[in-house]
């Protein structure tokens, strides 16, 4: 039922003009300021690459994924679906491999900066690969999030501003922590430390961890926010 | 209906909770680049984890230059393992101020612990060796003494007029020296808690005593600047002798009006330095108002010993004695340094020497001048500098340059900019089409 779920919802979404005009801004953001990045250094590294990317997925991402279940408890389909006996979880997963493939789909051109990188000069590998890692699990953790918000409103664009405020405030999470003098609590939630780490080449378990694990209470959050509206 | 508590989802926040505290408590990491050189060594781990103030690491590297996006990842490797360890990459030249102000010099780091007593530690070079050091210098508040020698005639770090060394003397104090003046017609030896004397143009030539309880002094592994005054009687070659260099008579001429200060040919403006040694990568320009040269010996003979060249004038500048041209001719040497280490039972006994052909670049008038501050500062640093305290080897990543012409850059933009977004807008339209066509 997931894959079949999964798959309707992959079918509705590319069916719509969103993903094609998101991945078009996307690229265009992207390889005018990777451009600059890239022909300003005259050298043949991935990392300054990555952030930028980075932050680009997470203004798109809210955007993808706001529609993905506030559209259905909108039009009344997700109470449909649920009287159905389809179980919350099995929707949620359906919903979310979509919004990841989506995202994945989305996010994958950036290889071409590899590519050009591979092409004109002799890049470190280590650093291309762990930054493509870390774009694709970011990717993930943000899709989560932005399922959770669309799980609880019917509004899309409500549930895009609230993933994007969410988001934004990982992202930015180190800075408050220098702010206010917390301890390495608040900062072990920034976005962009955490990517920060895989674009310099490395992997560290906690980094690994860290976006999978954003994603799975974002999921089981969302899986208690649908299931109860069959309660209702 | 009762409502039941949602226990799979709660058991797998909990589970989620306590996955990450594990993995940031006791999970690995795998540095997968080339050079490993984002991996801290344990004795870097050590440093970061007894250090217990908050720091800001700034490292001055321009925006386009080569290792900044290596810098940054590394100094994000230390604030992983110490979150009191804050650090930004400032570009030299838009951030002058904030370089003035920490003492640093372009392509260096500067740490600064924040809170508390004020103390700046630069690290030359933006490697975990460097930066370590400086963290290791805050993290152990290691102060080093500095003593100026007096009883001949030396300039004074006491003395505010314009010959004076206060400027100097203040400079090193806000830096985190602790300054003493000590009378060698007074004492016969340099007091052991002196890390480092400076001899700073004495007009009486010093006697035999005194240069003994400096070479003395030397010996024992500690450091000495040697700052010489080209119009005054002393010669301070006795005290460099030992180490491979000597001051040589007379006052440099500079001949290159492109390397000279307001047309004055015995007022030389200095830009050639040798990398390595008390003077940082990047140093700007420094003054100096009438500078003697300073001679270094190719191979001074001992085992462990090297003394090199350290700043130099332009290659037309010549040397003038008593109104007549010395027969030297540029580049001149105008600053040198010697470096003797000796390994011994106890450990590594390190001598440093730096020689100066010159005391006024340094004095109240002159020191605001160019960088001469800078050079002030991290020639003492340099010959204050404790043992390295990293055996590793410098894991610094391989420069990797990209091969762009006019008509690849033009490709590379296209890509990105044009054809990828082209496809997803053409992936776009396709699909519409089919879908009206249905």
């Amino acid at each position: 039922m997931t894959r079949s779920l999964a798959a309707k919802e992959l079918k509705v979404l590319w069916a719509s003009p969103l993903p094609y005009v998101l991945g078009a801004v996307f690229h265009v953001a992207l390889g005018l300021l990777g451009y600059e990045q890239m022909s300003g250094r005259g050298q043949a590294v991935f990392q300054p690459i990555v952030p930028v990317a980075g932050f680009l997925i997470l203004l798109v991402a809210p955007v993808l994924t706001a529609r993905v279940l506030s559209e259905e408890i909108r039009s009344g389909s997700l109470e449909l679906l649920l009287v159905a006996a389809a179980p919350p979880g099995r929707i949620v997963a359906g919903k979310y491999l979509a919004v990841v493939v989506s995202l994945v789909g989305l996010v994958a051109p950036v290889a071409a900066f590899a590519f050009l990188l591979f092409l004109y000069g002799s890049p470190d590998p280590g650093p291309v690969l762990t930054g493509l890692l870390g774009l694709v699990v970011m990717a993930a953790g943000l899709g989560a999030v932005g399922l959770l918000a669309s799980s609880l409103t019917s509004s899309q664009p409500l549930a895009a501003l609230g993933a994007l405020f969410s988001t934004l405030l990982l992202w930015f999470a180190h800075a408050g922590s220098d702010a206010l003098d917390a301890n390495a609590l608040v900062a072990a939630f920034s976005i962009s430390e955490r990517l920060r780490s895989f674009a310099g080449g490395v992997i560290d378990l906690s980094d690994l961890v860290f976006f999978p694990s954003v994603a799975g209470v974002c999921l089981a959050a969302s899986v208690v926010a649908v299931g109860a509206r069959r309660m209702r | 209906m009762r409502h039941r508590l949602p226990l799979g989802p709660l058991l797998l926040v909990v589970a989620v909770l306590l996955i990450n505290v594990g993995a940031h408590r006791w999970g690995g990491a795998w540095d997968l680049t080339a050079e490993r050189s984002a991996t801290l060594s344990p004795a870097t781990r050590e440093v970061l984890r007894a250090l217990e103030r908050r720091v800001m690491v700034t490292a001055f590297i321009e925006r386009d230059a080569p290792g900044r996006v290596e810098a940054a990842t590394l100094l994000s490797r230390y604030r992983r393992i110490n979150r009191r360890v804050s650090f930004r990459i400032l570009d030299p030249q838009l951030a002058p101020v904030e370089l003035q102000r920490l003492s640093a010099s372009p392509g260096s780091v500067a740490v600064e612990a924040v809170g508390g007593e004020r103390s700046v530690e630069v690290a030359p070079h933006p490697n975990e060796i460097d930066v370590t050091s400086a963290i290791a210098r805050i993290v152990r508040q290691v102060t080093s003494t500095l003593c100026f020698t007096s009883g001949h005639g030396e300039r004074s770090p006491n003395d505010g007029t314009a010959a004076g060394l206060s400027t100097v003397a203040r400079l090193l104090v806000e830096n985190g020296y602790r300054l003493s003046t000590v009378d060698l017609l007074v004492q016969a030896a340099v007091p052991p808690v002196c890390d480092a004397v400076v001899v700073a143009a004495p007009t009486n030539q010093p006697s035999e005593p005194v240069v003994r309880a400096v070479v003395d002094h030397l010996r024992a592994g500690r450091g000495a600047l040697l700052l010489s005054d080209p119009d005054a009687a002393a010669d301070l070659s006795p005290l460099a002798q030992p180490w491979g260099m000597a001051f040589a008579p007379g006052v440099v001429l500079e001949q290159d009006p492109g390397s000279r200060l307001l047309g004055d040919p015995y007022s030389p403006v200095v830009a050639r330095y040798s990398s390595g040694g008390p003077v940082p990568p990047g140093l700007g320009p420094t003054f100096y108002p009438r500078v003697g040269p300073v001679t270094v010996e190719g191979e001074p003979g001992r085992a462990g010993l090297s003394a090199f060249p350290v700043a130099q004038t332009s290659p037309r500048s010549t040397v003038e004695h008593d109104g007549a041209d010395a027969g030297m001719r540029g580049p001149i040497v105008v600053g040198a340094a010697a470096d003797e280490s000796e390994v011994r039972a106890e450990g590594v006994r390190r001598t440093r020497l730096v020689a100066w052909g010159d005391v006024d670049f340094a004095s109240n008038r002159y020191v605001g001048e160019g960088a001469n501050a800078v050079l002030v500062l991290r020639a003492v640093d340099w010959l204050t500098q404790p043992e390295p305290l990293l055996a590793a080897a410098p894991n610094l990543p391989r420069l990797r340059e990209l091969d762009l012409t006019e008509a690849r850059r033009r490709y590379m933009l296209y890509l990105t900019t044009v054809f990828v977004p082209g496809l997803f807008l053409l992936a776009g339209a396709l699909t519409w089409v089919v879908r009206r066509s249905r």
